[in-house]
């Protein structure tokens, strides 16, 4: 597998890397050559170290944290020299998006290049092309799907004309249709420009015929190298050991859990709907005419594309959305009772539901494991010594079923991604409830684990659980026995525009037409204006040219109403601040006129702005603070980067209230309690925050961030006749008031 | 990368410590980002409380230091100068997006509020990211936020009340954003999230 000269393809030579605080190092002396044109599956154990190598080939280990020895070269040189001549892909594609649009998500690594403008948008276009993206350049990034986004990741990288691939579990997230894309997208990029291939794989199967060669890893050291069929028949025990999904085993035997007392508890009916209608968030009708029934111990597994509705249907099921038609009914020991009242308050939904979100770290809210497995049953028997014993027994129980015994004492944001994902079905189920509504529940385990939670489901089966769970994992579908298939949405057209062009929303106002930079010099410009504002009736005056203005600037009345309500509050407690504050003594006469002015005064400074926030974006307020104010552009790239995050930070937060409502959490009335709540949402918000930022940094580097010192900027900031009009209205708002200044 | 670095802030090169990695921009910006979402709550929360205040309105000052805890968290956790000003400059923009009740001059109060926490590292040059600098940080913050306020909402105000207005910015400021900026982040220190910040590596080694 070497090649001939000395300085050819990717060689690692005693990499060692330890992170600081740990005694023993991830990586430890190891030696690997990957040959120009080898496609190589890299598996191992969790915690064997394969995402660190990936990094380190990447060239993206920060040595300020931690101890690297060795070298990694690329044809002799450093990995990072050239940046893109490395790409690396990681698990989950939202982390790495940084542009609203498609085109120019794709196009970041050209312009962090500084490449010039035309040659950009060439690349974008090509890399487009290259992954058949369905489709055009302007698709929102906020409306792709996993799999979609796993693509556009990958032109990203392509647009730099990789000489490596690296991708870090790339399917793990994703179902089987979306999957077989994301490898025939990768193997086509590897056939046409004979890049060498890293991909880093729990689940062998599927990348047998990508892969040539196999590398296993154990505890940061080489266990085997060579043919992948070779390596595969040779080392079969050991990677079956360490829990390597190896392709043609038998699939592993569920573990036997001891079940409740059967007696413990009356069996519940268990769940039924009819009816039901799932849509999208943006109100599209994803599938309708639901109808089903789930008794004690069954099971249901709801597959389907992403996209498709699942998690939404779980949500609906729960109580915790609302179906537009249909309902959802929970058969409880006074009979059938409709979902929506139980789920009126926080402990009756918990008592009978089991909740497990997808993504784990938004359900914690304690500090230690143990406490996090039995946080429901703390509450919901606060009162009752015997339930409380009982539950807190099953609690032990499921944490040494699910492996984490050893884990009890850990903080639970401080452990791998499958044992968070345990530990949120363990406190799933240590309540005993009659229903669990699960959302993938076995992404990310290996063999042995996957045995665990399968053996735990079959647990709560045989003790008179219903289990829902939406699932990709075609093994964990045939245990639950019945399957409901959501169908995948249309397919768009086929030959999607994937040139980068300035992109215009339809149902945009004129207004929105204008440079960014211009429509916030004309609120500061108003605002300039509202200082000469000396009495209420030149405020007015003010105002009307601003009010007869906003249908240029608003389509919908009612947003706008809502947004300049607390406007009006601001305005009115100045009013009141003014009567009561005023150095001629509270409620002095003429205090009135006063008071009547500073109103007019503070809805003229801050109306205008109002109406000229909600057109801003933020692709072209970057672009506009790059080119125009030419502010420095790394600040600027990360910053708009960042304030694409908001719509998912504040689903975070609401996803992050209803999970702790589910699990009988809910902050109770007082407002300590709701402050207590608050303040921790905030901490998990911030840890989810975090964790974010790094993964967005590394994909942002690995596409040449980290080098830029000047950069380019595929589509430019124009500034036309329009926004000289909008100048000249802020102009004119600061011209009123000082004219008819008495 | 064939060398090995011992990691530690204190013996890290100056070059290095001035550097901004993209780590510590990203994560500067986004931890500002997802304190502008927790805004809209307070902000909420503050409304509500108004009633509270009817009678001497600049004792609502008491529960805005909130508003620059994030000035407080970013430098905290990047140790880099601007920090501070940065993240509050990006908090103070989500605001109007999410629909702030003072639109666009909260951008300025977001200057004062991060030149104000700025101010109170620079005071110890830089080189203490510990309690005490975060708590004159918030304080400074309030100081230089109140008179941007007074001239620019509160014109009618008299000196003595913008002056009491100033000392319950101060200390709200020390408290909401200095003493509390300063719990999250050793609690977030202590989940393992601050990794690749030397802030998080004050907490006990993992085996």
């Amino acid at each position: 597998m070497t090649g001939p000269g000395v300085a050819e393809g990717l060689r690692v030579s005693g990499l060692t890397w330890r992170p600081a605080g740990r005694s023993a190092p991830t990586l430890d002396g190891l030696d690997l050559t990957f040959a120009p044109g080898d496609r190589v599956l890299l598996a191992g154990a969790s915690g064997s170290g394969k995402s660190t190598l990936l990094r380190a080939l990447a060239g993206l280990l920060d040595d300020t944290v931690g101890d690297l020895d060795g070298t990694v070269s690329l044809h002799g040189r450093e990995p990072q020299e050239r940046p893109g001549a490395v790409g690396l892909l990681l698990q989950d594609p939202r982390d790495g998006v940084v542009a609203e649009h498609v085109g120019r998500d794709v196009a970041f690594g050209p312009e962090n290049r500084a490449l010039p403008r035309g040659e950009v948008r060439a690349r974008a276009a090509a890399a487009l092309d290259a992954v058949a993206f369905p489709y055009g350049a302007d698709r929102a990034t906020a409306a792709l799907s996993g799999g979609e986004g796993a693509r556009l990741a990958l032109a990203g990288a392509l647009a730099l004309a990789p000489q490596v691939l690296l991708l870090d579990e790339p399917t793990a997230m994703l179902d089987p249709a979306a999957a077989d894309q994301v490898r025939d997208a990768v193997r086509d990029a590897a056939d046409t420009t004979g890049l060498t291939l890293v991909v880093a794989e729990h689940q062998l199967g599927p990348w047998l015929d990508v892969c040539t060669r196999l590398v296993v890893l154990h505890q940061g050291r080489v266990l085997a190298d060579g043919l992948l069929t070779d390596v595969l028949r040779e080392q079969a025990e050991a990677l079956l050991a360490a829990g390597v999904w190896v392709p043609g085993a038998p699939d592993p035997t569920p573990l036997p859990v001891p079940s409740a007392d059967p007696g413990g508890r009356p069996t519940s009916p268990g769940l039924r709907w009819s009816g039901l209608e799932v849509s999208a968030p943006d109100g599209r009708p994803l599938a309708g005419g639901l109808d089903g029934r789930l008794g004690a111990g069954d099971g249901l597994a709801v597959v389907g594309p992403s996209g498709a509705g699942k998690s939404t249907l779980l949500r609906v099921l729960a109580g915790l959305a609302r179906s537009t038609s249909g309902q959802v009914e929970l058969g409880t020991a006074d009979g059938w009772r409709l979902m929506a009242d139980v789920a009126r308050t926080s402990s009756s939904l918990a008592r009978h539901l089991g909740w497990a979100s997808q993504h784990s770290e938004e359900s914690f809210t304690a500090r230690d494991v143990l406490a996090e497995v039995r946080a429901t049953g703390e509450v919901l028997h606060a009162r009752d010594a015997d339930a409380l014993a009982t539950s807190r027994a099953r609690a032990e129980l499921l944490i040494e079923a699910l492996g984490l015994g050893h884990l009890r004492a850990e903080d639970p944001y401080a452990l791998s991604g499958g044992e968070q994902r345990r530990v949120v079905l363990a406190a799933a189920l240590a309540h005993d409830p009659d229903v669990l509504l699960l959302d993938e529940p076995t992404v990310g385990q290996d063999r042995q684990t996957w045995a665990a939670v399968a053996g735990v489901l079959d647990a709560a089966r045989r003790g008179g659980a219903a289990v829902v769970a939406t699932t990709h994992d075609v093994r964990l579908a045939e245990r639950l026995g019945d399957r409901l298939a959501l169908a995948a949405p249309p397919v768009p057209d086929l030959r999607p525009d994937h040139r980068i062009r300035p992109v215009l929303e339809p149902g945009l106002p004129p207004a929105g037409r204008c440079n960014p930079l211009a429509l916030l010099a004309a609120a500061v410009l108003a605002g300039i204006g509202s200082f000469w504002v000396d009495s209420a009736r030149v405020g007015m005056l003010t105002l009307l040219p601003t009010l007869a203005l906003s249908p240029l600037a608003v389509r919908r009345v009612r947003p706008v109403l809502v947004r300049l309500v607390p406007v009006a509050f601001a305005a009115l407690s100045v009013g009141w601040s003014t009567l009561l504050l005023n150095a001629a003594g509270p409620f002095a006469p003429g205090s009135t006129t006063v008071a009547a002015r500073e109103v007019t005064r503070i809805l003229c400074l801050v109306v205008p702005g109002a109406l000229v926030v909600g057109l801003l974006r933020p692709s072209t307020l970057g672009d506009a603070l790059g080119q125009r104010l030419h502010l420095p552009a790394r600040p600027v790239v990360a910053a708009t980067a960042a304030l694409l995050r908001l719509d998912d930070l504040l689903g975070s937060w609401q996803t992050m209230s209803e999970i702790r409502r589910v699990r009988g959490l809910a902050p109770g009335r007082s407002p300590a309690a709701r402050v207590r709540h608050a303040l921790s949402l905030t901490f998990a918000l911030l840890v989810g925050t975090l964790r974010s930022a790094q993964q967005m940094a590394l994909s942002m580097d690995a596409r040449g961030f980290a080098a830029v010192r000047r950069r380019t900027h595929a589509l430019a900031s124009p500034l036309t006749w329009r926004d000289a009009v909008c100048l000249t209205m802020g102009l004119v708002l600061v011209a009123i008031p000082l004219l008819l200044r008495t | 990368m064939t060398s090995s670095t011992t990691p530690s802030s204190s013996t890290s090169t100056p070059a290095r410590r001035g550097r901004w990695r993209t780590v510590d921009l990203v994560t500067v910006v986004m931890v500002a980002v997802a304190f502008g979402v927790v805004f809209v709550g307070w902000g909420a929360l503050t409304n509500v409380l108004q009633p509270l205040f009817l009678a001497l309105p600049p004792l609502a000052g008491l529960v805005y230091g909130f508003f620059w805890v994030p000035a407080v968290v970013a430098a905290l956790i990047a140790r880099r100068p601007g920090a501070a000003l940065l993240a509050e400059l990006i908090a103070a923009s989500v605001e109007p997006l999410l629909g702030g009740q003072w639109g666009v001059s909260t951008l300025g109060s977001g200057v004062c509020q991060g030149l104000g926490v700025e101010l109170g590292f620079a005071l110890l040059a830089y080189r203490r990211w510990t309690l005490l600098p975060a708590v004159v940080g918030g304080i400074l913050a309030g100081i230089l936020e109140a008179p941007y306020e007074w001239r620019l909402y509160f014109r009618e105000w008299s000196a003595g009340y913008a002056g009491l207005y100033a000392v319950t910015l101060a200390v709200s400021g020390a408290l909401l954003a200095g003493v509390l900026g300063w719990a999250l982040v050793r609690g977030l220190a202590r989940t393992g999230a601050l990794a690749p910040f030397a802030a998080g590596r004050d907490r006990s080694p993992r085996v």
